[in-house]
């Protein structure tokens, strides 16, 4: 059996987790973690020497943690940037992460960085592009990268091909991992107009290696992806499909604002536990009349501002 | 109709994102640019149009930006007004996009964009009232620093000094932590810092040249206000390994004789080391 055929690219299936939020610091320094695993925001931690990193290390102690970044902008058609993986490499020597992911996006182009994971053209040009730095990513790291579907509120007309085959083709040319975030299927699949359902059953499932839940916000025409809210039935529907075509795979909720308390936190991720036995959660999506901040960021500064 | 390979519409779309204006001029910047229109470029479905679809991600950028900016400098904001901060903040995002992989680095010329940007009185005129708030982001981003910065949490070489004998006849090696912020002010800040942070009533402060030392110990931040000298000090430590050679070089640069810098070091080194603005090694 070669590792492309193994489940979950021959990684372990962790749990499930939550992502380490600063919110969250004093209580983690005096009470068990309460989850199988973390995860982390790659970029909070790179030159930090202070709390945030304490927090982190006393945590690594008791359970895995993994690695998940937001700036390598794998899709950009700038050069690669070999600083940030250096700082991404260093970062890994030290935490030994289980693995390391991003997202099928990009950040910036002519050396800026918006910090917003900005949609990809889905043509066949694109995708050779992206593929060639994917490996060039792996060869660097070591390691096999692990990329999310993101949120998308747009797609392009140049576009050949939809997300999944994109996302399918890419897997299979580099071997690379997937980190399926079900709650954004769900977002886009809503913006888009197409099936969800379809999307996770057109995967190459045994290249999922990780999930994310979260809750997402109904602007009126669009859903916005603000990680603030619970997990909508609709998106434990298709953690629930994608869970049964995957056999399992690490399951990781993401709140980043609006955080509630972590006992509560822990109580929306044990539904998935639930949803697992078919008792899938009544809960709407939540309604804003307001534009929302898509991707919001600024919870990782607040990890230094205490 | 141009070609739109990957390359040209992410240079569209981060012109969209990135330029000023209200949406349509960014659009129509863009579109001017690259010889592209936006409908000829996003798809157009009866969910939503073209403009609901690019303003989740033009407005999202500023907005996703700003919250940075708060939480970067929650108690300049506190003090400049949310509204006076915003306009100043978002003008900053305007003229210093992030280059960075890090949100870190996003407001770190935010002090020397408000010194640039404050109003220019004629000459005679008190404008301390206007140096304010550049010297507030000064400290508040000093202190940011010394958050993250090395410290000396994982250190166990802090020797014990605990007579004068040690002091000055043995080599006493010295090492600053990555995480001590020296600043010169204008403006004496502590008391008016604390008191905006606290929420306490405060009297603005008037001109004087002062000196700040901020680090942190045991993970906590230690900010005071230090004399010139010690100042100093702290500083030519930086550039020396044992505590004799940074006094000698601070004497001969202040033509002040070493015994009486000795005599005031061995005063202040107990007060360094508590606040963790250097080390023994």
């Amino acid at each position: 059996m070669s590792i492309k055929t193994i489940p979950r690219l021959g990684l372990p299936n962790l749990g499930l987790g939550v992502g380490l939020r600063n919110k969250h610091f004093n209580y983690l320094l005096n009470n068990p973690a309460g989850v199988d695993w973390f995860e982390i925001i790659s970029e909070n931690f790179m030159d930090d020497f202070g709390f945030a990193s304490h927090v982190l290390m006393h945590v690594r102690k008791q359970v895995p943690v993994v690695m998940h970044g937001v700036s390598l902008s794998v899709g950009s058609t700038d050069p690669l940037n070999y600083t940030y993986l250096q700082k991404l490499k260093e970062l890994a020597e030290k935490i030994e992460p289980e693995w390391i992911s991003d997202h099928l996006c990009w950040t910036g182009v002519a050396y800026t960085n918006t910090h917003d994971l900005l949609p990809m053209p889905m043509t066949e040009e694109s995708l050779d592009h992206v593929a060639e730095r994917v490996l060039k990513i792996q060869d660097y790291l070591k390691r096999p990268l692990i990329l999310e579907n993101p949120s998308t509120y747009l797609q392009f007309k140049a576009s050949t091909m939809p997300e999944w085959e994109f996302l399918s083709a890419l897997a299979k040319e580099t071997g690379c991992g997937l980190l399926l975030d079900v709650n954004n299927v769900f977002v886009s699949a809503h913006n888009h107009g197409f099936d969800a359902a379809k999307y996770i059953d057109s995967l190459p499932h045994e290249h999922i290696v990780q999930m994310h839940l979260a809750g997402p916000t109904d602007c009126g025409d669009l859903l916005i992806d603000t990680h603030d809210q619970p997990v909508p039935s609709k998106v434990w529907e298709l953690f629930h499909q994608a869970y049964n075509l995957t056999g399992g795979v690490s399951t990781l909720l993401e709140w980043d604002a609006k955080i509630p308390e972590y006992p509560e936190l822990l109580e929306e991720l044990f539904k998935a536990k639930e949803v697992l036995k078919g008792n899938i959660p009544q809960e709407g999506v939540y309604r804003s009349p307001h534009l929302p901040v898509s991707n919001p960021v600024d919870f990782q500064l607040q990890a230094s501002n205490g | 109709m141009v070609k739109q390979d990957t390359a040209l519409l992410q240079n569209w779309l981060r012109t969209v994102v990135m330029a000023p204006g209200f949406l349509n001029q960014k659009i129509g910047f863009a579109n001017q640019t690259y010889q592209l229109s936006e409908h000829d470029v996003v798809t157009d479905n009866e969910i939503a149009s073209v403009h609901a679809r690019l303003n989740v991600y033009s407005s999202g950028y500023m907005m996703r930006l700003l919250d940075c900016m708060y939480a970067d400098y929650s108690i300049s904001r506190k003090f400049m007004g949310e509204e006076l901060f915003d306009s100043f903040a978002k003008a900053y995002l305007m003229y210093h996009p992030s280059t960075s992989y890090t949100l870190y680095d996003l407001g770190e010329k935010f002090p020397d964009f408000l010194d640039k940007t404050k109003p220019q009185l004629p000459e005679g005129d008190d404008s301390s009232a206007y140096d304010i708030p550049a010297t507030l982001a000064r400290v508040e981003r000093a202190r940011q620093v010394a958050m993250r910065a090395r410290g000396t949490e994982d250190d166990i070489l802090d020797t014990n000094v605990d007579d004068v004998y040690q002091m000055f006849f043995t080599t006493l090696n010295i090492r600053i932590p990555g995480c001590l912020q020296l600043l010169e002010l204008d403006l004496p800040m502590k008391e008016f810092f604390e008191a905006v942070l606290r929420d306490e009533q405060y009297e603005l402060p008037s001109p004087q040249k002062t000196f700040m030392a901020i680090s942190r110990k045991n993970y906590r931040i230690v900010l005071d206000e230090i004399s010139k000298m010690q100042y100093l000090l702290l500083q030519e430590c930086k550039n020396h390994a044992n505590l004799y050679d940074a006094i000698s070089a601070l004497s001969i640069n202040q033509n002040i004789p070493p015994a009486d810098l000795l005599a005031d070091a061995y005063l202040w080194l107990p007060y360094f080391r508590k606040c963790g603005f250097v080390e023994v090694v």
